[in-house]
């Protein structure tokens, strides 16, 4: 049976954006222009759920909530509004007419569709995924059972992401059991757990044949959710809603269900308010519920299940396991040495489960074990990702509140602006050192892959590393950690030889793989380098023909054949191993680089050995940049590469047509109007600007129509359509919600030496 | 009198039709010494019928009526029982009802 | 969105099917999309010219704090550009482009309905005497004395062959 909604909204973009994502997930719509319409097509049928505007012409959406809850034919209808402002006596008005609940305006619609949809792709899909992770990090440092028990896991879920099985929700509660297995093998990697896998991986496999189907799908959340890495707390939630909640269309049971998704979850109903069946009113609420819950989130959270019906309502909130210090202190596993590395890097682990959560003591500090490392506070990296959204949103606004006060005659305003303008990029900066840690961290962690591969491979590796102390953002260093578990199981599988053919070809049996890092400018380049048979073009050729990727015989440059390799569907293993896994090839690797903005160089040269170098931006998030007017756009140019600027008089601007240089203290420039060159088509200004910038040793002018000021810029990628456009690097947002593009220096410096070597010619 | 009945319920058993599972439910156990219910598999349940069926089994117990389900819970309706936390303390009585558990202990 | 993309061409299959399709106008023709690859639809707002870019895809826009590109059928279409009317929309779609699931803002003059269609009565575009390229052309349907085109949206976002604007 579809569920059928209302949708009743005066905006035809709204209402068609809401049609077509609940279309798309299988439920049926009826549109309604205003709330007399609403209405008249409630009188006509029932609807499951009814989403509306507040602010329309001839029956506004509290009229018509009020009326439609006097309907008898729609008795419980759920009634969601949705609404621009988070003004609480709206909320509040709203409710009392009898709404349910209310979307923020714009409204993701996806938001909606999760709110009443168990099913969800994009969740097996995470899943999947954090269980190849998680293979990986278990076979690199050497808990080999944990790696082949999460392999048959993977085996099941790779069913379902295929579509070929289901995610019911017994398997979600077979994986949540065979989760628990896996922490425990990471404990105690050496005991006996033989027969309970088997008892595990029956159930998976049974599970995921489809054999059971019940209870709830919102569970499968919590593997994912359990990632976050703070210490659980356990909770007693009481709570009882008002009688009238079913009428008003609340549904306890979702309440639950976002509980369930929290953690570990114990729900009791209370039935014992329920009166005699004679005295029964059908429609009302008597049920209570009492809900042990662990979860890594606070009370605040907690409280937000309830939101909405929280003044109606009776709930209580108290902490079973006690005094969660106000700065959590999170074991440094990473330091200690009887442990290295690989609790941290095993994060897609859950938190304990409920009994033991509730008696370990919650500071670590007290387990002399890990003690050693106490005097720093670990804040969990998620917390940190959190302060560095914020400070990019901060950096947003205070860009606007800049604008406004260069508009102002307030001097207070002005002062106040650049205050905040110098406050703001100190803590900008204070950001970026917290989150600097360097390269060694990531190459510590291939020595045991390294070892481990020697020995599944039977080759001699000696693995050598410089650059260590080059540092780099956190969160790059994690997202390039997978990426290089890749690169250099590469290296070892397919570009060394084994001992005979080494010795053979006048090699040191032991094959070497290199890993390096430097900086130069705003990039990092990471590299990894074998001394082993280099690359087999005319194999690549052979794959890139049989896979479609190129026509047979097709001509095609060296590099642009290297980089073959990275496209989906490339995978030189010819048989799936351990090491190189399922459908996980090179084309991951440049998907994970190109997210962080970096770029892939390959050289290979045959018999001597491949390079694979990774350039990465220092940071993702954050540039300094000078925002500039070019007629009617606004550009930045990044600050790191500004040497000056400079106005140039009219009589300049006229005497430097039909010219490409411009001299500067005695040395001729090159330069490049901007103007021209994005063919504004628009008069240039009076006083033309000069910004002179330079990539290390070459330098070239962009005249601009003015100089804005100095922007911090947030960073957006630009999309694959606009590939073919080098001029620009990326975008980014400014204050007011328009969209201005980051010049790419590098290119357009090149562009100018291009075109002084055209005139040059020319001359 | 009869004194025994099969009641197949409506596939709607949501608040928007309570009222009428209501009354047929007491009706019933008004005029029957033992009642079966018979619920679809495809019904659409909520708390709402959960209710119900408890308040009823109460009342049947008290005057000494038998009340049980034509076959255990499926579908919706168990997916309810299971995300309401009703079962989560239940008794044998209640696992015998709801689920046709029974014991051998 | 791989496999949305899967999805779509599952329904394609299965041409008998009725599907879910937003109807549009550009230059008084009507043209459909799947309304599964259709994400929001927005009034118009402020555009930022990508300077460089083919007239195709010549500008980005602020989406949700997203930076999307606002991309037109009527150049691929090569049909003639008109003003943009209080009834202009930008329709959201999601696309696959080489693997990576994303956002592109498509310019309508106006935005029709959400209805459904069989395309078992569409054809093939005829070879000749089409005005439009007819490999940019999935089918038409024959509608209410009117023809609804089904862009082939695949095929005009990877045709990178159209005359680039020359800076």
């Amino acid at each position: 049976m579809t569920a059928s909604i209302l949708t009743v909204d005066d905006s035809v973009s709204v209402r068609m954006t809401t049609r077509i994502a609940l279309t798309g997930a299988g439920y049926k719509v009826t549109e309604a222009v205003d709330g007399l319409d609403g209405l008249n097509k409630a009188r006509a049928t029932r609807f499951d759920l009814v989403v509306t505007d507040l602010n329309m012409p001839n029956m506004d959406g509290l009229r018509m909530i009020e009326e439609l809850r006097r309907l008898p034919n729609q008795i419980g209808v759920p009634i969601l509004f949705l609404t621009t402002e988070s003004d609480a006596t709206l909320k509040g008005r709203a409710k009392a007419a009898g709404a349910t609940g209310w979307l923020v305006k714009p409204f993701e619609p996806d938001q909606l569709i999760r709110e009443h949809r168990l099913d969800d792709r994009a969740l097996v899909d995470a899943v999947f995924r954090a269980l190849h992770t998680l293979k990986g990090s278990g076979a690199m440092f050497g808990f080999d059972r944990l790696a082949a028990f999460t392999h048959h896991c993977e085996t099941a879920f790779d069913r379902v992401r295929k579509g070929l099985a289901e995610a019911t929700p017994g398997l979600v509660s077979a994986v949540l059991e065979a989760r628990d297995h896996m922490r425990a093998l990471v404990e105690d990697p050496s005991g006996d757990h033989a027969a309970e896998e088997r008892y595990l991986l029956e159930r998976l496999e049974a599970a995921v044949s489809g054999a059971a189907a019940t209870s709830v799908a919102s569970i499968s959340e919590t593997p994912i959710k359990a990632a976050a890495s703070t210490m659980p707390t356990t909770w007693r939630i009481k709570f009882s809603l008002p009688e009238n909640s079913f009428v008003n269309g609340t549904n306890p049971l979702s309440f639950l269900d976002e509980l369930r998704a929290m953690g570990e979850c114990r729900v009791l109903l209370d039935k014992s308010a329920l009166p005699p069946l004679e005295k029964l009113e059908p429609t009302a609420l008597y049920f209570h519920w009492e809900v042990t819950l662990t979860t890594d989130r606070g009370r605040a959270d907690i409280e937000d299940v309830f939101l909405f019906v929280m003044d109606d309502m009776t709930l209580e909130i108290a902490a079973l396991s006690s005094d969660t210090p106000s700065v959590e202190v999170v074991p440094s596993v990473t330091e200690n040495a009887d442990m290295p590395t690989p609790v941290v890097t095993v994060a897609p682990l859950p938190e304990p489960s409920a009994p033991e959560a509730a008696t370990r003591p919650v500071t670590d500090a007290a387990d002399p074990k890990l003690r050693r490392k106490a005097e720093s506070v670990r804040v969990p990296a998620e917390r940190l990702d959190e302060l560095m959204d914020r400070v990019g949103e901060l950096v947003i606004v205070q860009s606007r509140l800049q604008q406004i006060a260069a508009n102002s005659a307030d001097i207070g305003l002005r002062t106040v602006s650049e205050e905040m303008e110098r406050l703001c990029s100190e803590l900008r900066v204070t950001m970026m050192v917290l989150r600097m840690v360097p390269v060694a961290t990531l190459f510590d962690r291939y020595r045991r892959l390294v070892h481990d591969l020697q020995r599944d491979t039977g080759k001699k590796i000696e693995l050598s590393t410089d650059g260590e102390s080059t540092e780099m953002d956190k969160t790059v260093i994690e997202r390039l950690a997978d990426p290089l578990v890749h690169l250099v199981r590469n290296a070892a599988d397919h570009g060394l030889e084994d001992g005979d053919a080494r010795r053979a070809s006048g090699k040191p049996e032991a094959g070497s793989i290199r890993l390096s890092a430097r900086q130069t400018g705003g990039e990092v380049i990471i590299s990894v380098t074998d001394d082993g048979r280099g690359i087999d073009r005319a194999r690549v050729r052979a794959k890139a023909e049989a896979a479609g990727l190129i026509q047979p015989g097709a001509t095609i440059a060296d590099q642009d054949l290297l980089q073959l390799i990275f496209q989906p569907g490339f995978s030189t293993a010819s048989s799936v191993t351990n090491l190189s896994g399922r459908g996980v090839g090179m084309d991951v690797v440049k998907k994970a680089i190109e997210s962080l903005h970096g770029s892939i160089d390959l050289t290979s040269r045959p018999g001597e050995g491949s390079t694979v170098s990774l350039r990465i931006p220092l940071t993702l998030a954050i540039i300094d940049g000078l925002l500039v007017r070019v007629g009617e756009g606004h550009y930045v140019i990044p600050l790191p590469a500004v040497e000056e600027c400079i106005e140039i008089s009219q009589e300049e601007d006229l005497r430097s047509r039909g010219r490409a240089f411009l001299s500067l203290r005695d040395t001729l420039v090159p330069f490049i109007r901007l103007r021209e060159l994005f063919a504004t088509g628009t008069k240039p200004d009076l006083y033309q600007k000069m910004v002179v910038v330079s990539t290390g040793e070459e330098r070239v002018g962009l005249i601009v129509d003015q100089i804005i000021g100095h922007h911090q810029t947030v960073i957006k990628s630009m999309s694959k359509l606009h590939d073919d456009v080098t001029t620009f690097s990326g975008a980014t947002i400014l204050g007011d919600g328009s969209v201005a593009l980051i010049l790419d220096v590098g290119n357009l410096v090149s562009l100018g030496q291009e075109q002084e070597a055209q005139l040059r010619a020319i001359a | 009198m009869e004194t025994s009945t099969v009641i197949r319920m409506h596939p709607n058993l949501c608040v928007s039709d309570a009222h009428a599972s209501y009354s047929i439910i007491s009706e019933s156990i008004r005029g029957f010494s033992s009642i079966k219910l018979s619920i679809p598999h495809d019904a659409t349940v909520d708390l709402s019928f959960l209710q119900i069926i408890e308040a009823a089994r109460l009342r049947a117990n008290e005057q000494g009526k038998s009340l049980s389900l034509l076959e255990p819970a499926s579908g919706e309706l168990r997916r309810v029982l299971d995300r309401s936390g009703l079962m989560t303390a239940a008794t044998i009585s209640d696992r015998s009802f709801w689920l046709h558990e029974e014991t051998t202990q | 969105m791989s496999d949305l993309a899967l999805k779509t061409k599952a329904v394609h299959d299965t041409t008998a099917e009725k599907i879910e399709v937003l109807t549009f106008e550009i230059g008084g023709e009507t043209f459909a999309l799947e309304a599964a690859i259709v994400r929001e639809i927005l009034d118009l707002m402020p555009e930022a010219i990508v300077p460089g870019s083919r007239p195709f895809v010549n500008a980005v826009i602020n989406f949700r704090g997203k930076v999307i590109p606002l991309a037109d059928i009527r150049v691929a279409m090569g049909m003639p550009m008109t003003a943009t009317t209080i009834d202009s929309r930008i329709v959201v779609v999601e696309l696959d482009l080489d693997g990576t699931p994303s956002l592109v803002g498509l310019r309508a003059d106006r935005v029709n309905e959400v209805t459904s269609l069989s395309k078992a009565g569409g054809e093939p575009p005829p070879r000749v005497g089409l005005k439009w390229p007819p490999q940019f052309i999935e089918c038409l349907i024959h509608r209410e004395g009117t023809f609804v085109i089904f862009p082939d949206l695949e095929a005009i976002f990877a045709s990178k062959g159209h005359t680039r604007q020359q800076a």
